[in-house]
């Protein structure tokens, strides 16, 4: 009786998930790092050596010092303290539009999945004319419309992730819907509400994951590009984008000043990829 | 063997000759030619290279200094409504047409029909006459003491009347003046290459050819000349100053210019409206760290409402930065506590540098706001579409610079202060409004006689100052940049360029 119990245990799929993850060094790596970047940004203000806004004429664009490990910007501020907020901004937004975009997306994907026919066409054609537009063009064409800023940025970035989770939640449901389970849940006179949320949804939750954890990578660089053309966040918010706009006319005269945001944009998309990787590789059944 | 080293021996004789003979030049920059119609340009850049084409009655020195160029003389009445000029004789247009009186007044006329980007230069005349074959008379229709500026602009230079019969107003693609060069080529939206004039009426003319050729980004610019593929560039981005006085092969060229920078202030409402205000705006400026870190050290700090490069400047005592004194001005004005208003700026890196120390620098007397940065375009359309009575205007502070191309103190006031220039007609964008600031600009107007001009301009100048319309920050000092064996090209005041010297030594 004991034997059985400790074999059930060790079968569940959480177990299973997280024996797999383990063996992807560079994903546990980036799980590290994720969780680290998440504690800097909620304690920014305990972190952060100086005041992110505090301008200092007199030191302006010093090189990396003990006082200054990142050196400061062209007015002076520290550039570490700066990253350290900026990471609060580009968090959130990453995490936000992808939240808000997988929401909707996902709403749709079962909605167009379960349903078929005209709502089906009408959802998925509407998918189709966003992916006709490569991602940066739409986001930088809505927030045109609506105005520069952070929340537009968070609006954009959204409607651009969301046809995607649309499909890839369509194409389970649509495998899900014919199923030996959600038939005999249907027989049972389950309504329509209980079986798309409560039968179909859990089972596309793995994909859904995956592709969230990717698309934050994603988001971060576009909300950061976006700033970076001046469309996004403005001054003087510490945004990673906008301190590389603010600093590529000094290449070659003060490049700490882009070597540093750069690195933590880079750094930061690198390790959300690696992570989402790692959990496809594990939560994938395909991939043994 | 043998072969290959004669075909060799052959190229090399061939090719050395015509490599010693040419000079040929290269000038990069940052704009892109429009247009070759001088009558029908609105950018400096164009018109800069139209001037190494074309000549007016009357032209500008590097300093932009009035000189007569196709002009010898003139002479005007008292009240400035009638100016004669006496033309130089003997010269002809690159397709051999005679220069006279009436290859002027064909000039004229065709700016006067009003259809071309630069009619109002001519907006005063009445008409022009042709007195004899080299004399014309301009009779105007009110006072207009700036007129010789109007014709030494490079909006008034005269095409062969031949070119224009021939080109209608194709003549934009093959300008034909009296110039020291001759129009060749031009790739639209790539170079404009212009050539040696042999029978100039001035003298030789020491190079070849001349290709104005666009580079946009600076870095680029910049490595282009580091690299000999172009002997000049401009502007020579401030940011990379270092870079470029660290190389031996480079010389800087700096300028002072005619372009001011300050900052726009609505005036017509409150909290602009109140003078004090105003003032504690430019006390709580500093001018200096903008220049050095916005500007990258190039401008000087505005010394008057017009720079000092411009006829009829005269000096002011600089506002010092003192934040006591602002916040003191401020609580006087009933805003101890501070309010909120909206920055403008074109989105340009420098103008939003500037904009973004200034909003720094105003926190200090609560003075606070978020700061929208937008393409030159929409900045300018939205400053344009203001209404004069609004209903709820929103107190903004907006990135301003102008730059007087006549070269005279009227270009560099009316259109900015006067009441006529409310938007959208000119760009009084603050809907700066004075009785005594109307009257004086009328004044230096209503003579043509300089010493009644600079009368006016100084009492325009020493009064406006301190009634401040606007946040007065700084005028631009030009910098290009130049191989060291290139002499003989000059940045003009306006951000133009004068090439006719042009030399390349060996």
């Amino acid at each position: 009786m004991n034997k059985k119990i400790a074999i059930t245990q060790k079968k569940t799929p959480f177990s299973i998930f997280l024996h797999k993850f383990k063996q992807r060094k560079t994903a546990m790596i980036a799980g590290i790092f994720i969780v680290l970047l998440v504690l800097i940004a909620v304690f920014a203000p305990l972190v952060a050596p100086h005041d992110p806004f505090k301008v200092d004429y007199g030191s302006s664009m010093m090189p990396p010092s003990f006082e200054h490990p990142a050196g400061t910007d062209l007015y002076g501020r520290d550039i570490l303290s700066r990253i350290i907020y900026g990471s609060r901004i580009s968090l959130a937004v990453g995490f936000t539009s992808v939240f808000v975009g997988a929401l909707a997306g996902v709403t749709l994907g079962i909605i167009s999945g379960f349903f078929g026919g005209f709502l089906d066409g009408l959802i998925m054609r509407t998918s189709d004319v966003l992916f006709a537009f490569p991602g940066i063009l739409l986001a930088i064409a809505i927030v045109a419309i609506l105005g520069p800023g952070l929340v537009n940025v968070v609006v954009a970035v959204s409607l651009f992730s969301m046809p995607t989770f649309a499909r890839i939640v369509r194409g389970s449901t649509l495998a899900l819907k014919e199923s030996l389970y959600v038939r005999a849940a249907t027989s049972l006179g389950a309504s329509k509400k209980r079986l798309m949320f409560v039968h179909i949804l859990p089972g596309t939750l793995s994909s859904v994951i995956i592709y969230f954890t990717m698309r934050i990578g994603t988001s971060i660089i576009t909300a950061a590009s976006l700033s970076f053309l001046g469309l996004g966040a403005q001054p003087p918010t510490p945004e990673w984008g906008a301190m590389l706009a603010e600093s590529r006319d000094y290449i070659g005269v003060a490049d700490h000043m882009t070597i540093f945001p750069g690195a933590a944009i880079f750094l930061t998309v690198l390790f959300f990829n690696l992570f989402g990787d790692g959990l496809r590789a594990a939560l994938d059944p395909k991939t043994k | 063997m043998k072969r290959v080293i004669l075909t060799l021996l052959a190229l090399t004789l061939l090719a050395a000759p015509g490599y010693a003979g040419t000079k040929d030049i290269i000038y990069a920059s940052e704009s892109t030619a429009k247009s070759l119609d001088p009558h029908d340009t609105s950018d400096t850049y164009s018109g800069a290279i139209e001037r190494a084409i074309c000549q007016g009655l009357m032209g500008f020195d590097k300093d932009m200094n009035i000189i007569p160029l196709l002009a010898e003389s003139y002479t005007f009445n008292d009240a400035a409504t009638e100016f004669i000029f006496k033309l130089r004789q003997g010269i002809k247009f690159h397709d051999g047409t005679l220069f006279n009186a009436n290859a002027v007044k064909v000039n004229i006329d065709r700016m006067m029909t009003g259809k071309y980007k630069r009619s109002s230069l001519m907006k005063p005349v009445e008409s022009c006459q042709v007195i004899d074959d080299y004399t014309v008379r301009f009779s105007l229709k009110e006072p207009f003491g700036a007129f010789v500026n109007a014709i030494a602009h490079p909006g008034s230079l005269i095409l062969s009347p031949k070119s224009l019969e021939t080109y209608g107003d194709e003549v934009s693609k093959h300008p034909v003046g009296t110039g020291p060069y001759i129009f060749d080529e031009w790739v639209s939206g790539d170079h404009v290459r212009i050539k040696k004039n042999p029978d100039y009426w001035k003298g030789k003319v020491n190079v070849d050819s001349i290709t104005f050729r666009p580079v946009p980004e600076s870095g680029s610019r910049l490595a282009m000349l580091r690299a000999g593929q172009a002997h000049y560039i401009f502007p020579m981005p401030a940011e990379m100053i270092k870079v470029a006085e660290n190389d031996p092969k480079l010389d800087i060229i700096k300028q002072p210019s005619i372009i001011e920078r300050y900052l726009i202030m609505n005036t017509r409402y409150k909290p602009f409206a109140d003078v004090r205000v105003r003032q504690a705006v430019n006390y709580a400026l500093d001018k200096d760290s903008i220049i050095k870190i916005a500007w990258g050290g190039a401008a000087a700090e505005a010394d008057s409402i017009i720079p000092s490069n411009l006829q009829f400047y005269k000096k002011q005592a600089a506002w010092p930065l003192d934040i006591e004194k602002a916040k003191a001005l401020m609580k006087e004005a009933g805003y101890e506590k501070g309010f909120e208003v909206v920055f403008l700026t074109p989105n340009a890196s420098n103008r939003l540098r500037a904009t973004e120390m200034a909003q720094q620098q105003l926190a200090k007397i609560g003075i606070t706001g978020k700061i929208e940065s937008m393409d030159v375009a929409s900045f300018y359309n939205k400053l344009e579409g203001q209404k004069k009575d609004d209903a709820n205007p929103i107190p903004f502070i907006g990135f301003g610079g102008w730059s007087a191309s006549t070269g005279d103190a009227d270009w560099g006031t009316r259109p900015l202060i006067s009441t006529d220039a409310f938007p959208p007609a000119m760009s009084n964008f603050g809907f700066f409004s004075d009785k005594k600031v109307d009257d004086f600009i009328t004044a230096g107007l209503a003579s043509a006689s300089p010493d009644a001009r600079k009368k006016a301009y100084a009492d325009l100048q020493d009064y406006v100052w301190k009634q401040a319309p606007w946040g007065y920050l700084f005028v631009d000092t030009l910098m290009a940049a130049k191989v060291k064996n290139l002499k003989g090209i000059y940045p003009m005041p306006d951000g133009a360029f004068l090439v006719e010297d042009a030399e390349l030594t060996d």
